[in-house]
């Protein structure tokens, strides 16, 4: 083999420049942090990550909504609870009012604190979550109960929502219905406080009238607490749906940084290693590259 | 009988040998460095023997040389080597054009990173998410429809851009239309040249240096035949027909391809006929299969504007058509906040012109999140069902999701990427390690030169030293002798 000074001036060209290039990726890894910063890098580690990103976004997104739900449920939780209260209070003012030991007056302060109970259940059901009420069905900027007549004793209600159901996902591909409409749930309970008052003012006073109220409120907080029961039993489904994603955003994350991070230690050993290669080819090539035959002729 | 002055003219032919020797050798260390020089060396040979006449040849001896001659100056170079130097050249420059463009591609794609199309796709999802948890609220319209904008925005963008790198790759195919013309005239007239030298009998090495310079670059835009004829022209043949015969040039043209979108195809100047080049013609409705046939910076240049941008804006269009149909379908029958309904929440035939709608970005409201109008405002799950189109299987005959399309596009654009990067890195070092075994041979050596200098100025010295000596003698001879009668 012939060799020439053009050939060993190229060839430590050559070298040099992919030993430079190998110092350019892994400067680029060390600077960017990320082993993976085009798609010719690894394709497959590029469809993952994209994959990863877009799962970690739609989860953050869903418990963003989940929290979003959680908040409404206990806010519904928290009125449902005020709403059977009161519905205790009213069955015990009931047990109260149905004694035939107790006279008109009596019976007329017992009446007035019901008219008391009513105004405070309506103003349950109108319950504001945010801008929002609670108990309107999709009319949520609607406040659902008004009270007839608007001032004097309550004789009915009037309800301005619908029973629309506003569904929400909770996981992917799962829906919940998470409002309740406040219609028939809190006017039977109305209708029902206010048929206890009229019982109690009625003349002739039928205490028997008033042990059926009784009975009817019964059933009332019956239902409430089933309602109750039901919202509590979503929101815990929704706490655990949100832990379960947040378990899994975990996860998810550190698979994206297993596929796109760059191991700095191990960058930053390399990079030292082809440095040291890269300063032994300059150092190599300056000595060879400087010499000729001219150097030892006269 | 031996002449007086014979050796005198020995010793001259050595003279003028090693003059001409040392001229080659300065002219080599001169050209140490120069591209596509190849070393050169007088090729010596001894003088024609002469017989010394004589009357009686059985008492003479033989033969006597006559010193030393130049036949003729050698030029060092493979053929062969330079043959397939060019093929594999053809084969890098093609590779490197589309590794170029690949990797231009990527930029523009800029994924991963959170402001590319994938980013923006997830949060265009997720805007409608939350519209579906408040779609009364004011701040969640708002950011639906500038989520929609951004990721519209980037779809305008990227397919943009292609249809920019499109364009300036069709300008290539001028330009380097235009560098195939000037080369294959070069070529030509260094034929004429090199023709004419030899018809004297000499070599004409430069120019062949020249000539197979130029024909290697020629090789590096397009596959080329070249063949030297007797006379010393080379003729270069482009799929069948001759680019250059000894000193004419058909020339090459471009004009625009009503069949390709009016991008240009390369035709002969002369007949208008559609160049054909490895049995591939340069127009438009390359078939990849076809085009990995072509090679060199002009098939590269086509294989990246006709095949390569194409694919990728094709990606955009499904993606952006998708977009409109499956979001159009499920907003038209929906109501918004105002309950109004039958808008179109995109406009646009594809990624070029992909916009949210501009009735929907005068008034936020129109956003149809109800499925009723009784719905209005609680109802979001129309929002909901609009959100879910992110899992669905839209794409590929409804087996793959929009984003999972745009992934393995993605991946797909890295691993053309990939493979470009691999291949060009391939033939770069196969070009090096063939050019490196020319140099073996044509390459000029230092030491070696200054090994011939130091022979040849030591013969020199010797040769001068016979003619001293010659002389010497005829000064005896002339001066010395014969004293009587003086």
């Amino acid at each position: 083999m012939r060799i020439t000074q053009q050939l060993l001036n190229q060839s430590a060209l050559n070298g040099m420049q992919t030993n430079l290039r190998r110092v350019k990726t892994l400067q680029e890894q060390a600077v960017t942090s990320k082993k993976v910063n085009r798609p010719e890098d690894g394709p497959f580690a590029v469809e993952q990550t994209l994959g990863f990103r877009s799962r970690i976004k739609a989860s953050e997104t869903a418990r963003q909504n989940i929290a979003m739900s959680q908040d409404w449920l206990n806010a519904t939780d928290k009125a449902l609870g005020d709403i059977s209260d009161l519905l205790t209070r009213t069955r015990s003012l009931a047990l109260k009012g149905a004694s035939d030991t107790m006279g008109p007056d009596e019976r007329q302060a017992l009446a007035t604190e019901t008219e008391g109970i009513i105004e405070q259940a309506i103003a349950i059901g109108n319950t504001r979550h945010g801008d929002h009420y609670l108990f309107a069905g999709f009319q949520v900027d609607t406040q659902p109960f008004s009270r007839n007549p608007a001032t004097g004793a309550i004789t009915s209600t009037t309800y301005s929502g619908d029973n629309g159901q506003i569904v929400r996902e909770v996981e992917p591909g799962t829906d919940m219905v998470i409002n309740t409409p406040g219609d028939p749930l809190f006017t039977d309970v109305f209708n029902t406080v206010i048929s206890l008052r009229d019982a109690l003012q009625a003349s002739p006073f039928e205490a028997s009238d008033v042990a059926s109220v009784a009975a009817d409120l019964e059933t009332q907080l019956d239902n409430v607490l089933d309602v109750q029961a039901a919202t509590g039993t979503k929101v815990r489904r929704l706490e655990a749906s949100s832990d379960r994603m947040e378990a899994s955003e975990v996860g998810l994350r550190e698979l994206l940084s297993e596929s796109e991070d760059a191991d700095m230690a191990e960058v930053a050993s390399q990079l030292n290693q082809q440095q040291f290669v890269y300063q032994t080819a300059l150092a190599v090539n300056g000595q060879i590259l400087r010499t000729s035959l001219l150097d030892y002729l006269r | 009988m031996l002449s007086t002055f014979g050796s005198l003219n020995t010793a001259l032919t050595t003279l003028h040998a090693m003059q001409k020797s040392i001229q080659t050798s300065s002219h080599n260390v001169a050209n140490a460095s120069t591209p596509g020089y190849s070393r050169q060396q007088a090729t010596l040979v001894s003088g024609t023997p002469y017989t010394v006449p004589s009357t009686n040849r059985y008492n003479t001896f033989g033969q006597v040389g006559t010193g030393v001659n130049v036949e003729k100056m050698q030029r060092f170079r493979s053929a062969f080597l330079d043959s397939q130097i060019r093929n594999e050249t053809l084969r890098e420059k093609g590779w490197e054009v589309r590794q170029d463009a690949l990797q231009q591609i990527e930029v523009s794609f800029n994924e991963p990173s959170d402001t590319g199309i994938n980013s923006r796709l997830s949060a265009f999802w997720a805007s409608w998410n939350n519209l579906a948890t408040t779609p009364d609220s004011a701040a969640t319209r708002g950011t639906v429809v500038e989520s929609a904008a951004d990721l519209t925005a980037a779809l305008r963008d990227t397919y943009r851009q292609l249809e920019d790198f499109q364009t300036e790759l069709d300008d290539q195919v001028s330009i380097q239309v235009e560098s195939i013309n000037d080369l294959a005239h070069r070529i030509a007239d260094l034929n004429s040249t090199i023709r004419d030298v030899q018809g004297l009998g000499q070599q004409p090495n430069d120019l062949r240096d020249e000539r197979d310079q130029l024909l290697t670059e020629l090789a590096g835009y397009i596959n080329i035949d070249a063949h030297e004829g007797e006379t010393g022209s080379v003729m270069v043949s482009l799929g069948g027909k001759l680019l250059v015969m000894d000193h004419e040039v058909s020339e090459l043209a471009v004009e625009p391809d009503a069949g390709n979108s009016t991008l240009n195809r390369v035709i002969w100047a002369d007949t208008g006929a559609v160049v054909q080049v490895a049995g591939v013609p340069l127009e438009g409705g390359l078939s990849s299969v076809a085009a990995d046939r072509l090679g060199g910076q002009l098939g590269g240049t086509l294989i990246a504007r006709d095949l390569i941008i194409p694919d990728k804006m094709a990606i955009l269009d499904d993606m952006a058509n998708t977009l409109i149909s499956s979001v159009n379908n499920l907003h038209q029958s929906s109501f918004g906040l105002d309950g109004s309904t039958g808008w179109d929440f995109f406009t646009g035939t594809g990624a070029r012109d992909i916009d949210v709608s501009s009735d929907i970005k005068a008034d936020h409201n129109r956003i149809a999140a109800s499925a009723s109008a009784a719905g209005v405002p609680g109802d979001g799950s129309v929002a909901l069902e609009i959100a879910r189109l992110e899992n669905a299987a839209l794409l590929n005959s409804g087996t793959t999701t929009i984003t999972d399309y745009y992934r393995a596009n993605i991946a797909k654009l890295g691993q053309e990427a990939q493979q470009a990067n691999v291949m060009f890195i391939n033939q770069e070092l196969l070009v090096q390690h063939l050019e490196n075994r020319q140099e073996e041979i044509a390459g000029v050596s230092l030491d070696e030169e200054t090994v011939n200098l130091l022979q040849y100025q030591r013969t020199y010295q010797a040769a001068a030293r016979v003619m001293t000596v010659v002389d010497e003698m005829l000064d005896k001879v002339i001066n010395g002798m014969g004293l009587v009668g003086r």
